[in-house]
């Protein structure tokens, strides 16, 4: 199977550098992902790897680190399939506890991909709570590891702040 | 077995204060379950749910790693895995390495393996102990724990300490083997040899073992692969695949070994592939001491940055001073992923550069972590009874599940 030609149908946007065994699927519209991953899967990336974002300034990049056990050729490759998302802009609301305006960052929707890889569901969780990343139509889309404290915190991006932050680092 | 099996569909229906089931909350407080939570939903002593709630020993490892120089990370990634620190050390020196493009010398890349292997018996071995604990044998814990030492000797020989060697680094590693260790190394690798006739009598094939692990916490192969199990675990349930063959690293191009597979996928086999592995790794480490290469043990790179007094050491005493300029590492800007077998599966890493002095994106996600689903959809339909058995044997080990 020659994989350029076969990823290019999924989308035009592929990177491959097989020297640095780096693959890379890029879907510009969230809406298209799912049609991709199935794709993806049918080509035989049977699981999930990792769920990641990446925080940009301006956007949210949500990549799917996908790998094979059932075909051969494919198992000595990893494929990143990334979906690169706008962030809506942070607004002021007034927090009851607090009795103070504090800075909302609000969190960024992309489609889940359990469905199609059961494989990825503690993966997106950890995706939801680190980055805000909400994947809509996720069976269980609950906080994994961090305490209630951080409540909708995002703590992996770039502008997170926590009132306990400069105790912990001092 | 129960014949009763329930789908998951049903039992995710439930409600948590529903009063047909008991729900039974084990740990966080390490009642043999190790720093985590299982929230089991029962329905007399069957199993109809389990949650894992893990995250109590969460360290936030990215959070750290991503605001520290590119070099500091190493320490930290070791610290999460404690049995095996070398395979968390190697995959993110790999990452780095893709970066920076520098390849490590033939002798390095041998060290590396044989570093792994050694690493890799111990943390068997520490699986072993555990899951002996596990069903009430503190006679194969002591065993285990007891022959985990001879290596971490080796490994002190070889590194300058037991558990957290910080021994990989980018271009190379950081001492040559010393004098003596081939001969240190094969007492211990007959002594190991005897241990596994003993341990296979006491242990794998005695009956209350198997009574209590065969037929129970079957994984099959199509769930395994849907689901994304690694490591030992994975090839318990009969899928040919081990990242050392398949996506080759350090020296295992070179080394000739077999990757042991099992059919059924139940906690035995997950028992006996282990042991299969240690004889692997014998294996390999009697042929990493008879091939191995002479020559450096560092990347020319990394070599000319050392100053005349680190040269002279690196001479006389083989042993790599750390040059200063590794502080101010700043690999050029791009992305790289490494995998790695690590004793207990694979360790994968995404490292984003911008060219900084820190890691802009700093993802890695640990063996046991992919290894959740095994509670969520295995144990349900066993008895109560079972579930040690099952967590045992899957390795589990919370502390690098959480990161």
């Amino acid at each position: 199977m020659n994989l350029k030609e076969e990823l290019s149908r999924i989308s035009q946007a592929v990177e491959i550098d097989e020297k640095k065994s780096h693959y890379k699927v890029s879907v510009e519209d969230p809406s298209k992902l799912i049609k991709a991953a199935q794709d993806l899967k049918s080509l035989g990336f049977d699981h999930v790897v990792s769920v990641t974002g990446v925080d940009y300034p301006d956007k949210i990049e949500v990549i799917w680190h996908v790998s094979s056990y059932s075909v051969e050729e494919l198992k000595s490759i990893n494929l990143a399939l990334s979906v690169s998302v706008k962030k809506p802009e942070p607004r002021k609301e007034y927090d009851p506890n607090k009795r103070a305006l504090v800075l909302k960052r609000p969190p960024v929707r992309v489609p889940s991909l359990v469905s199609v890889w059961p494989s990825g569901a503690f993966n997106e969780r950890e995706a939801f709570e680190m980055f805000g990343i909400i994947f809509e139509g996720h069976p269980d889309l609950r906080y994994l590891m961090l305490p209630e404290d951080f409540y909708e915190a995002w703590p992996l991006r770039k502008d997170f702040q926590h009132e306990k932050m400069k105790v912990f680092l001092e | 077995m129960s014949e009763k099996v329930y789908n998951l569909e049903e039992a995710a229906t439930l409600s948590p204060s529903g009063e047909k089931y008991i729900v039974l909350q084990i740990g966080p407080s390490h009642p043999g379950s190790g720093h985590m939570r299982l929230v089991v939903w029962l329905d007399g002593d069957i199993i109809v749910k389990v949650d894992p709630d893990i995250g109590f020993v969460h360290r936030t490892s990215e959070w750290l790693s991503e605001r520290r120089e590119w070099i500091k990370a190493v320490p930290i990634v070791e610290r999460i895995m404690l049995p095996d620190t070398i395979h968390a050390n190697l995959s993110y020196v790999l990452a780095v390495e893709k970066l920076l493009g520098i390849e490590p010398p033939p002798r390095a890349q041998y060290l590396r393996s044989l570093a792994a292997e050694i690493n890799r018996i111990t943390s068997h071995l520490y699986g072993i102990g555990i899951f002996g604990i596990f069903l009430g044998s503190s006679t194969v814990y002591m065993w285990a724990f007891g022959d985990r030492e001879p290596f971490l000797d080796l490994m002190e020989m070889l590194t300058g300490a037991r558990i957290t060697y910080s021994y990989i680094i980018p271009g190379g590693v950081r001492w040559d083997m010393p004098n003596g260790f081939k001969e240190r190394a094969e007492t211990v690798l007959q002594y190991m040899e005897r241990r596994l006739k003993d341990y296979e009598d006491i242990w794998v094939k005695n009956p209350v073992v198997q009574a209590r692990t065969i037929n129970v916490g079957v994984m099959k192969r199509e769930d395994a692969i849907s689901l994304g199990v690694v490591g030992p675990n994975l090839r318990a349930s009969g899928v040919y695949y081990d990242t050392r063959k398949h996506k080759p690293y350090a020296a295992y191009k070179d080394l000739d070994f077999e990757v042991p597979v099992m059919k059924n996928g139940d906690a035995y086999d997950r028992l006996l592939i282990r042991v299969e592995e240690i004889k692997q790794s014998i294996r390999m480490i009697r042929q990493i001491l008879k091939d191995i290469p002479e020559g450096k043990i560092i990347a020319d790179n990394i070599y000319n940055q050392l100053n005349p007094v680190m040269k002279k050491v690196y001479e006389e005493k083989r042993r790599v001073m750390f040059p200063a300029y590794m502080i101010h590492l700043r690999p050029p800007p791009g992305e790289a992923t490494s995998m790695v077998e690590a004793g207990r599966g694979e360790i994968f890493f995404y490292i984003k550069s911008t060219g900084d002095k820190y890691p802009y994106r700093f993802r890695w996600v640990t063996p046991s972590f992919r290894n959740l689903p095994f509670f969520t959809h295995v144990a349900v339909g066993h008895r109560l009874a079972d579930l040690p058995a099952i967590y045992g044997s899957i390795d589990y080990f919370p502390p690098e599940a959480d990161r």
